[in-house]
């Protein structure tokens, strides 16, 4: 990671929040003091060198469409084929290998509770391999943020 | 505020997926959902408001940052404990992600998830060791799993896969529009009347929805398809093998010639492909020389010899 001053207050300042204004980026940039452009040119930049996902927003869990973390144990040497079938699945938005039996772990997200069941039964179609299902029952703490 | 309308969903969809990074980043998202700047960020309020939008902000990937260990912590707590536990658990900060899930016996015993990431398994071992101490989870049953790789993460959808972000809600008169009239346009005195007949609408609600369909950047354009090569010009297409680093610069040069109708990225070792499309013929090579010149890199023609089929149409 290499990240100069600057970056890092424009990362530690907005994970948590963003100005909801015409010109977000000038907001932010008088903030930092520098200018609107400077801000735009600094979030490509971390954006290219994949530090950046994104500049938008984070959607509170089962308040819209319906969404559930998913594990699949894997045969080893199927771990890269399955993982390109999971990852394949525009309603996938995360998909990681953990050391557990239960090696696969992917995040499900859709409009309804019906195209979720559909796209579960895809992929148990297209793998062979029937996903456990652990929707969310309670969010105790969802804060994602990352002093850098 | 529960029921979120299409063009909430259509909208939420856009900022979830991430806003341009351009000086008015609304104005570009309300155009894609066919909304206009101030509406955008009326309901995008609203959402925030009603914490549909939990927030707005910066999302980063916490690998690149140097978060390398990245550990979901489960327990399998007795029912009639686990919210207490859980909150306690939730107030540690280095907590970030606090979740009860079912339990799925037998294969899957736990039902409290927390999520710790750190700068390596060490320091995250020894925060989860923490956090069994402050909160007496240590007493659970429970598993460390360390992610090992990461296949994918980006933002949620909250829409029909067929509707994806930048894409924009047709309705049927749209369609039938886009359907009927790219295979061709009446050459009358009236051609839109006519064109319309066709189509059941009014010549007026044809003209409405063609410059409706342009603004939203749906039609890139509404004119004819020039035959180049019948007019003494010539389309060729060409690629080159851009150095992975060097690709927005060279990408940035071959661009600014007019004559480049199309540049893609492909996935080959000639990963730059573009078309150029000249008013006459002997610019092609002209081109391709100046573009060499700039760039430093050969540029391989590829010169059609016989053209079997020609229809760009795209049903929808």
């Amino acid at each position: 990671m290499d990240l100069n001053p600057r970056e890092r207050r424009l990362i530690n300042a907005f994970q948590k929040g963003l100005p909801l204004d015409p010109r977000p980026f000038r907001r932010m940039a008088e903030r930092l003091g520098c200018s609107e452009q400077v801000v735009i040119d600094m979030l490509h930049s971390l954006e290219r060198r994949g530090i950046l996902s994104r500049v938008g927003a984070v959607v509170a869990p089962n308040r819209v469409g319906a969404s559930t973390l998913a594990a699949l144990e894997v045969p080893a040497e199927r771990l890269e084929e399955v993982a390109a079938k999971v990852s394949a699945h525009p309603e996938v938005n995360h998909n990681y290998e953990r050391e557990h039996g239960l090696n696969l772990w992917f995040v499900v997200t859709a409009p309804d509770a019906a195209e979720l069941d559909r796209v579960l039964r895809e992929i148990e179609g297209e793998t062979g391999l029937t996903p456990l299902n652990l929707p969310l029952e309670d969010a105790y703490h969802i804060d994602l943020g990352f002093p850098v | 505020m529960t029921e979120l309308d299409a063009a909430d969903r259509a909208l939420l969809n856009a900022v979830a997926q991430g806003l341009p990074l351009v000086a008015n980043p609304y104005a570009d998202v309300a155009r894609r959902v066919g909304l206009d700047e101030a509406e955008a960020i009326a309901r995008i309020g609203r959402m925030l408001d009603a914490g549909v939008i939990k927030r707005l902000g910066l999302v980063v990937r916490h690998h690149e940052l140097g978060y390398r260990a990245n550990a979901m912590v489960v327990w399998d707590v007795p029912d009639d404990e686990i919210d207490t536990v859980g909150h306690h658990a939730a107030a540690v900060d280095f907590v970030t992600l606090c979740y009860r899930r079912p339990r799925r016996l037998p294969f899957w015993p736990f039902n409290l998830f927390c999520m710790i990431h750190g700068k390596d398994r060490e320091e995250v071992r020894e925060e989860i060791a923490q956090l069994n101490h402050l909160t007496g989870l240590g007493q659970y049953p429970n598993a460390v799993l360390f992610s090992r790789r990461r296949f994918k993460q980006c933002g949620a959808r909250y829409e029909a896969p067929d509707t994806r972000s930048n894409v924009v809600p047709l309705d049927p008169v749209d369609r039938k529009i886009i359907n009927g009239l790219q295979g061709g346009f009446p050459i009358s005195d009236h051609p839109f009347a006519d064109a319309a007949a066709r189509l059941d609408l009014t010549e007026q609600e044809l003209i409405d929805r063609v410059k409706n369909l342009c603004d939203r950047g749906l039609l890139s354009r509404f004119g004819p398809m020039i035959n180049a090569e019948r007019m003494g010009g010539d389309v060729c297409l060409a690629a080159m093998a851009v150095p992975e680093g060097d690709f927005e610069r060279v990408g940035g040069l071959v661009n600014a010639h007019p004559e480049i109708a199309h540049n893609y990225a492909r996935d080959h070792p000639l990963n730059m492909w573009f078309v150029l499309s000249v008013e006459r013929r002997e610019r092609i090579a002209e081109v391709i020389a100046e573009i060499e010149k700039e760039t430093g890199l050969h540029v391989y023609p590829m010169p059609k010899l016989e053209e079997y089929f020609v229809e760009f149409k795209v049903t929808v």
